[in-house]
């Protein structure tokens, strides 16, 4: 595996990342959503609309009404621009466009680079959503979608797994909805923030068995930008910058579920995503001070940060119980209140997760705030642990 | 409608003719390479574990079993309203490939990881066949 930084590739950092509050936003457009949080991103940075070079997109919804949606806002700023570029990778879509950004900023491409992303849900009703969309596109439309499959069917599959394999229990999972609405309450991005007890999650209606209503997300509304530079440059714009320090991806080769997909509880994508982002950065899994996962139920949750290495497997469940993942515990996950409190507009979950670290690695994050955080992880990924996307940043001042 | 029309019906084509037209006459059909002897499932035109396109069909033995299941109790598609709560199983064949489908006629407290399950058939079309599962009897 390639050790260090990429020779002959720029340095990239992060000097600006600003979200709109995690919500329902009714009959606001995709554009409307956006363009408030990508001029108060260019303000915080110092920057014109002027100085931006390229623009890197999350691609709307097939139910969004503007098309050719990157067209249309680069010309509310009618900017002339030499990158502009509108991403799809499913549930890492706005990972994918956090990276196509920073590769454009790393080849010297472009200096400014902005990434977008909107994804508007809440307009459209959750069935109309999952028999649409989501059903379609979460499986092999001939061989999985006819027994009436759904996204979180196939994270319900992996559960089962986690509670007999593991000795798991339904209470773990509770545990992590608990502790991830207890970090939105004191973010103001996240969505969902009244108190939340285990008992109110194991009372919770049953989703797909053992998934309870209150293990899953909210169906969101959100935005994000975030601007890029390369690293020589960072102090023009922030004395606090946050460095991009390593990456990785790996794509397995599944759809959910191929005919031998191995073990549910250990997916491939992720422990070789997060080798590769390690040893680029040079750091290991006991370096990292926080973590923002993608993982839209809690079970997942517990799946993913064991794969990362931050727990041995079968251990991360425990761990919750005990409040090592907790603000004050000793690997603090989802700080942001994770995708079943702060919220899951999906295509910008990716984005919402970076927002998160940008603002741990300046010790912008008030009261949820890790102390003394130095290096941060981020993850995405599509289907079920098809393909994972990892990041680590480190703080720059 | 019926619930069946309304939920998304397999696409016979000339790939995957095989296995709708074997499970409409009752088998569970599966693709096998014919060099590297690999079982594969869903059908691809290539085998996967060694690259070759020559692809023999066979009958499998329809046993296997329940690698992990849900039970889906909040309809999140219209068309599963009238359905739920049903239930959702990864089955691994006796021949090594698995497949998602449904238990047929079992309660749902009677579905476990391990447990043993046979194909049945459901018969959607003329030509297209739903491969289903009951549980084994352990005494039998």
């Amino acid at each position: 595996m390639r050790q260090g930084q990429p020779v002959g590739l720029r340095r990239v950092a992060m000097v600006g990342a600003v979200g709109l509050r995690v919500g329902t936003y009714g009959a606001t457009p995709e554009h409307e959503l956006l363009v408030p949080v990508l001029a108060e991103a260019l303000r915080r940075a110092r920057l014109s609309h002027r100085d931006v070079d390229g623009m890197v997109f999350t691609h709307p919804r097939p139910y969004c009404r503007q098309r050719y949606f990157s067209t249309h806002i680069q010309s509310y700023l009618r900017t002339p621009m030499s990158f502009v570029l509108e991403v799809v990778g499913n549930g890492m879509t706005g990972g994918q466009a956090f990276r196509q950004a920073a590769d454009a900023v790393a080849s010297g491409r472009v200096d400014v680079c902005v990434v977008l992303g909107v994804s508007r849900e809440s307009h459209v009703p959750t069935a109309e959503h999952m028999a649409e969309t989501s059903s379609k596109a979460v499986g092999d439309v001939d061989f999985h979608t006819p027994f009436g499959i759904n996204p979180l069917t196939w994270l319900a599959l992996a559960a089962q797994r986690y509670l007999v394999d593991y000795g798991g229990s339904t209470e773990m999972f509770a545990e992590v909805a608990v502790k991830n609405r207890r970090h939105a309450a004191l973010n103001p991005l996240a969505h969902l923030v009244n108190p939340l007890t285990r008992a109110d999650v194991l009372g919770s209606r049953l989703i797909a068995d053992p998934l309870r209503l209150l293990d899953c997300p909210p169906r969101d509304d959100g935005a994000v930008a975030i601007v890029l530079v390369p690293e020589e440059r960072a102090g023009e714009f922030t004395d606090r910058p946050v460095l991009l320090k390593g990456y990785g991806e790996y794509h397995s080769g599944t759809h959910m579920l191929n005919d031998r997909p191995g073990n549910l509880l250990a997916f491939p994508a992720i422990e070789r995503a997060s080798s590769a982002a390690y040893a680029m950065a040079g750091v290991t899994a006991a370096d990292i001070d926080v973590a923002e996962i993608y993982a839209p139920t809690t079970n997942m949750e517990l799946i993913v940060a064991e794969g990362l290495g931050l727990f041995p497997k079968g251990r991360a469940g425990a761990a919750t119980l005990d409040g090592e993942t907790a603000l004050d515990g000793h690997v603090p996950i989802c700080t942001s209140g994770g995708c079943q409190s702060r919220g899951h507009p999906p295509l910008v979950t990716p984005l919402y997760n970076i927002v998160e670290v940008f603002q741990q690695l300046r010790d912008e994050a008030d009261r949820r705030q890790v102390p003394n955080a130095r290096l941060a992880l981020t993850t995405s990924e599509l289907g079920l642990m098809d393909a994972i996307l990892v990041e680590i940043f480190e703080s720059g001042d | 409608m019926s619930t069946r029309e309304a939920l998304i019906v397999p696409e016979v084509t000339e790939l995957n003719r095989p296995y709708w037209n074997g499970a409409a006459a009752g088998a569970l059909m599966l693709q096998r390479c014919v060099e590297c002897r690999a079982y594969r499932h869903p059908p691809t035109v290539m085998c996967g574990a060694c690259g070759a396109w020559e692809t023999s069909w066979v009958p499998a033995s329809g046993g296997g079993v329940i690698y992990s299941y849900t039970v889906v109790v909040h309809p999140v598609h219209r068309a599963v309203e009238r359905l739920v709560p049903y239930n959702v199983v990864l089955v691994e064949l006796d021949e090594g490939v698995r497949v998602v489908s449904t238990v047929v006629d079992a309660a749902p407290d009677a579905l476990a990881i391990g447990r043993r399950v046979t194909a049945v058939f459901e018969r959607l079309t003329p030509e297209i066949g739903l491969p289903k599962f009951r549980l084994a009897h352990a005494a039998s």
